[in-house]
């Protein structure tokens, strides 16, 4: 689990501390403040800790390699060094991270502008390699083009980043036969609300309505946010997402109705609750307000981190804090009142 | 029980209550806002009431807004609006405690007042109904959450909404 992780001069961050919960993060902003950049960041030094953690491979520079390599495969830029903050001459991005087991920076690295794939392992602290390998949740769905799909990325040259390649070999991974009580009670109340079961059979997703007589449902043909809950389902049923797992998600509530946002809302606190580090970044005040009802009816103290991203004088500024109260400003709950503001001008 | 009008609004406070109106303060008019005025760009914003329950020694500073009869504060500005006359209400206080230009009886009439260990800040906003893809002008969720973050550092529980909200949270009485 992610604790803290701290950069200097990436992308449009020049000087950044952000801070954790281990239970569910919240990151808001309007568009062009880095949330997704901060995620994919944050993904790639949390997938390299897991896999670094779980080989024999950790010499120097095979962590530096494994490091570059993620960063660029994940971010997508023509070379490394686009991700330094543009500046005249050269700079030079800093990245530490922490992790909840770790008393200091468990790495950090930096890589200059003129860098094309090389970083630079500055700190390293080899105990606290992160035990579950993350996964990332990207904007587009991706169950319906299951099928072959991980075995074409790693052959040609597609311009999907790496999130939807580890994704997909999350998928590729076989249901448990029987699961923990928690998770079996988390599977059925997403069940519930998609009216059926997700299966996979013969490298294919289906779902299986509950209604009698209605057989499967190849999952193309599901409506799309019903397999935003499929998917989040079947993670659950292979034990991807398991007590001290990582869940990156770039906007949930992307083709989710209301209805499904208040399920998924429900679902991610109680993923929380069950160990689960969930980081989201959404534009929707109703997923917010949804989280914060869920929250409240919890029964644990689950506990909420927001970051608040937002452009002030050019720069980003970072707003963050365990309350909605304590962040500012919000973007969508800003873009809520001017719609209230041009609604009186034309009464 | 003291009554008090606000356009349509009656709020009837319980006997004991010490209310103040500071607009109608004499330091107010013929100092304050001048001062304001002169120095801080925009002027001085007063709160419509300030008000004082001597039991719970908690100080209530309230905001009426009635946008059923005028549409003057723009939504996205009502809460920035509210946390500076919640700001400024609590300066012009002490102004008056400590300046040697507020009148004696003045400095005692908010002599109790300032006893208060407890400050709790209230925007009443009226809406009446409008259509159906807008129920109201201001979503009340909208307005409470961005009512409580602006006033966070003066009281982190700020209230906000119309009369039903807030008629079991305010111990005095509104009829609209």
């Amino acid at each position: 689990m992610i604790k803290q992780l701290k950069i200097k001069n990436f992308a449009v961050f020049e000087d950044a501390d952000f801070l954790f919960s281990p239970g569910l993060n919240v990151i808001l902003g309007e568009n062009s403040t880095g949330k997704s950049l901060l995620m994919k960041l944050a993904y790639s030094c949390a997938w390299t800790s897991a896999n670094i953690g779980k080989s024999d491979r950790r010499t120097k520079d095979e962590i530096q390699r494994a490091l570059a390599d993620k960063l660029k495969n994940v971010c997508l830029p023509d070379s490394l060094g686009r991700l330094v903050t543009r500046k005249a001459g050269r700079n030079r991005c800093e990245v530490g991270i922490d992790f909840f087991a770790g008393l200091a920076d468990s790495f950090s690295f930096s890589f200059a502008t003129n860098s094309d794939k090389e970083v630079r392992l500055e700190s390293l602290t080899p105990s606290n390699w992160l035990g579950a390998t993350p996964i990332f949740i990207p904007t587009k769905e991706v169950l319906s083009i299951f099928p072959n799909f991980a075995s074409t990325l790693r052959e040609r040259h597609l311009f999907f980043d790496e999130t939807y390649l580890d994704l997909a070999d999350t998928l590729g991974v076989a249901a448990f036969r029987k699961l923990k009580k928690e998770e079996q009670s988390l599977r059925e109340s997403l069940e519930h609300s998609m009216l059926g079961k997700v299966a996979m059979e013969n490298n294919r997703f289906y779902l299986f309505p509950e209604a009698e007589g209605k057989g499967k449902i190849e999952m193309p043909l599901v409506a799309e946010g019903i397999r935003k809950i499929a998917l989040l389902s079947y993670l659950v049923m292979n034990g991807g997402l398991r007590d001290k797992s990582l869940l990156f998600w770039d906007e949930p509530e992307v083709n989710l109705n209301p209805k499904l946002i208040t399920k998924l809302a429900s679902t991610l606190v109680e993923m929380a609750r069950q160990g689960v580090q969930i980081i989201i970044a959404t534009h929707s005040l109703f997923l917010l307000r949804e989280i914060e009802i869920a929250r409240s009816r919890s029964d644990s103290n689950s506990q909420v981190h927001y970051i608040a991203l937002s452009i002030r004088d050019d720069e980003v500024d970072v707003s963050q804090g365990n309350s909605i109260e304590e962040i500012n400003p919000i973007a969508s709950l800003d873009a809520d009142l001017e719609q209230s503001d041009r609604y009186m001008e034309i009464m | 029980m003291p009554e008090f009008v606000e356009g349509r609004i009656r709020y009837n406070f319980p006997d004991g209550f010490y209310i103040l109106r500071l607009e109608e303060s004499a330091y107010y008019i013929k100092h304050w806002q001048h001062f304001a005025e002169q120095n801080g760009g925009g002027g001085n914003k007063e709160c419509d009431y300030v008000v004082f329950d001597p039991e719970s020694k908690t100080l209530w500073l309230i905001e009426v807004k009635d946008y059923r009869a005028a549409f003057r504060t723009k939504p996205s500005e009502l809460a920035v609006e509210f946390s500076q006359k919640c700001r400024d209400a609590i300066s012009c206080l002490f102004a008056i405690k400590l300046s040697k230009l507020a009148q004696v009886e003045e400095k005692a009439s908010i002599h109790n007042l300032l006893k208060a260990i407890d400050v709790r800040c209230v925007l009443h906003v009226e809406q009446g109904v409008r259509s159906r893809l807008f129920p109201q002008i201001i979503d009340p969720k909208a307005l409470k959450d961005s009512t409580k973050i602006r006033l966070r550092p003066l009281d982190p529980h700020a209230l906000s909404g119309d009369a039903a909200v807030l008629e079991d949270r305010v111990p005095w009485g509104i009829a609209i």
